[in-house]
């Protein structure tokens, strides 16, 4: 299992099109991926729109990465390259 | 992520009774846009090919979003395509899957149930959220919700048998639609989230004797499908998911009050007054299958015959004159001798696919509505007064023209009416020749007008419901000004004072229909005016018909002296509860 904490950096925070992006992305992995904000013991499952809808999470949020599995180097790399992008956002 | 769970505990919620009775059964939240009804329970045989419905229902969601997006893509580019990416996401997201299907298998739901179910834990978290854009995300899973379920009933075989013989629906607010397209003879009793004592939804319960609270504004947290409820119209009172002891207990209540509404059903005798003057009763009827009922309980013919149901038959397109035809034509034949007014079409907020572009978003009230919208329409008029003219060949008809302003409307309108009958007469069909027009008075122009009215119509019918409103100028379903929608406010009483001596000055009958006249102390105030036709709710008719025999006309025309002469709201009240006070009669404020 790896961890990393990254800072939501997007204008309008982990909205619907960077959420859609995000569980795009995660589904592509057979690894177990968890978010939750930082310090804070509930968790999403990153492969669900809903749930990290949920998490409500603004610019300037700060979440916790949990990848667990055969992939989640993989997959960690792309996640953090994906939330350091500001999802591909235009700036 | 927690998800807001449910207190599954005995519960009492307190509203606004506004149909007694009471009733006990099975909780039903009815869907919003969908007006059919899913099953609530499978069978456990059947999980295997329900499932199989729940993904195909799912496929064909996905394949309508995909198509949706394609449009959308073709027309505004990319950049506006992603919130159905979203709305596609959500349909294929797996823990909201899981929950379905685990719902579907071990608690034996339908699938329609399972997704509002596993959904509505989903949406009332997001409701908790403070944020007000991801907040706002519940909206969408909502969307995607409606969709599926939409698409479940397509595929779905079992239509009505799987629902409860004991329905409580739990609406959002009481419309026509929904008694109109609902198994009323499953329907047991209305829980309403909000909504007047004369929305028309609220007014057929009443006559349907389903018992009605209103004014619970937590009801979605609270109640859930299938949870068992006991309705209690009465005191106002809801209770959710009650113990076996109060079940029991309400059940001993139940056939005690069945007994009661059956002594009171029966009684045909004529309606008169202490000092035997003879009061005649009909009965309002706001669908067909109300007729006899009405007229077992009342005897003295139909009031009010409002027609806007016929039309929430076909919500594409007017009803075809034929269709029509069939429906006056039984009722026709039903009140043979006695008289049914017929109210040509006149829809006042109720929502209709079709008419309601055309009648405007804004202002129904005062809006494109009644006979104006007829003279507007004279192709869509043209076919009910047909029908009307081809139907009273068999019985008493009478036509109704609503709201009515202008006395050239009435010209008009009877312009129309001629021709129709220079039509029939040509074809060879029958018809009543020398059927009876009158208008509504329920447009206080018309009350200011009503000598010039005079030579015009066959009748008068006063619609208090919209006589206060447009009086007062305060509308009856806006829940914030209930206070001025006030019956007894003395320009009320004055226009329906001036209404009876004019009418009768000129000698022209003069009906009353409306909710007050089922009031102990209104009905006393009509007679003492000099009102002697009264039309109410069907199941008011037989109290109404008791408390007549006790009224003497000549002392109620001295309270009515008494009244027109306070110049407040506020007075009056006093007034009347001073009086009903020596009357030891209990006040319905």
């Amino acid at each position: 299992m790896i961890r990393k904490t990254l800072r939501i950096k997007s204008e309008l925070g982990l909205h619907a099109r960077a959420a859609a992006k995000l569980v795009k992305l995660t589904s592509q992995f057979e690894s177990d991926i968890k978010l939750s904000r930082l310090n804070v013991e509930e968790q999403v499952d990153a492969k669900s729109i809903l749930g990290i809808l949920l998490m409500a999470a603004a610019k300037g949020t700060e979440i916790e990465v949990m990848i667990d599995g055969k992939d989640e180097e993989m997959a960690m790399e792309a996640v953090v390259g994906l939330v350091n992008d500001r999802f591909g956002e235009e700036q | 992520m927690t998800q807001s769970r449910r207190d599954l505990s005995p519960q009492e919620l307190s509203g606004v009774g506004l149909s007694p009775g009471v009733s006990i059964g099975t909780a039903y939240e009815v869907e919003p846009q969908i007006v059919a009804m899913y099953p609530i329970r499978i069978a456990s045989d059947e999980v295997t090919s329900e499932l199989k419905r729940l993904h195909a229902a799912l496929k064909e969601s996905r394949l309508q979003l995909e198509k949706a997006r394609e449009k959308l893509e073709a027309e505004l580019g990319k950049e506006h395509s992603h919130i159905i990416d979203a709305h596609l996401l959500i349909l294929q997201d797996p823990l909201l899957l899981e929950e379905i299907e685990k719902k579907i298998q071990e608690e034996l739901q339908s699938p329609e149930r399972a997704v509002r179910e596993a959904a509505e834990n989903w949406i009332s978290a997001y409701r908790s959220l403070e944020d007000p854009f991801f907040r706002e995300r519940g909206s969408d899973v909502e969307e995607v919700v409606q969709r599926l379920i939409f698409n479940l009933m397509e595929l779905d075989s079992h239509g009505q048998e799987g629902l409860p013989e004991d329905l409580i629906l739990v609406v959002p607010e009481a419309s026509l639609f929904l008694l109109v397209e609902y198994p009323l003879e499953r329907v047991k009793g209305l829980v309403v989230k909000r909504g007047g004592t004369t929305s028309h939804g609220i007014i057929i319960a009443r006559s349907y004797q389903i018992p009605v609270v209103a004014g619970i504004q937590n009801l979605k947290e609270v109640i859930r499908t299938g949870d068992t409820l006991i309705v209690d119209g009465t005191l106002g009172v809801v209770r959710v998911r009650p113990s076996e002891q109060e079940i029991r207990s309400y059940q001993a209540r139940v056939r005690k009050e069945q007994k009661l509404q059956k002594e009171l059903v029966g009684d045909t005798s004529p309606c008169l007054t202490s000092d035997g003057q003879r009061i005649f009763l009909y009965a309002n009827v706001e669908i067909d299958s109300e007729v006899p009922l009405g007229l077992r309980l009342g005897g003295g013919g139909i009031g009010l015959f409002r027609s806007e149901y016929i039309y929430m038959k076909d919500k594409q397109k007017p009803v075809s004159e034929e269709q029509q035809f069939k429906i006056y034509k039984d009722l026709a034949k039903v009140v043979g001798g006695r008289p049914a007014h017929i109210r040509t079409l006149d829809f006042g907020g109720e929502r209709h696919p079709y008419f309601s572009p055309i009648l405007g978003e804004t202002d129904t009230a005062l809006g494109l509505r009644g006979i104006r919208l007829s003279l507007r329409y004279p192709e869509i008029y043209r076919e009910q007064i047909r029908a009307i003219l081809r139907g009273s060949a068999y019985g008493n008809l009478k036509i109704v023209l609503p709201m009515v302003s202008d006395v050239d409307e009435v010209v008009q309108a009877r312009r129309l009416i001629q021709a129709a009958k220079e039509e029939l007469l040509g074809e060879g069909v029958a018809f009543n020749e020398e059927i009876e027009v009158g208008i509504m008075v329920e447009v206080p122009a018309a009350v200011i007008m009503l000598e010039a009215l005079c030579p015009h119509v066959d009748f008068f019918a006063v619609g208090t419901n919209d006589l206060v409103q447009y009086t007062l100028a305060a509308s009856r379903t806006d829940d914030r000004i209930a206070n001025l929608f006030k019956p007894l406010h003395p320009a009320v009483l004055k226009s329906l004072y001036r209404v009876a001596q004019v009418a009768a000055a000129e000698g022209v009958l003069a009906l009353v229909c409306g909710e007050v006249a089922s009031h102990p102390v209104y009905v006393r105030l009509l007679i003492g005016m000099g009102f002697r036709h009264l039309s109410m709710s069907p199941f008011a008719i037989p109290e109404v018909k008791g408390r007549l025999r006790e009224i003497s006309c000549l002392e109620a025309a001295e309270m009515v002296k008494d009244v027109l002469r306070q110049a407040t709201l506020a007075e009056v009240e006093d007034y009347v509860n001073e009086f009903m006070k020596k009357q030891k009669t209990e006040v319905i404020s």
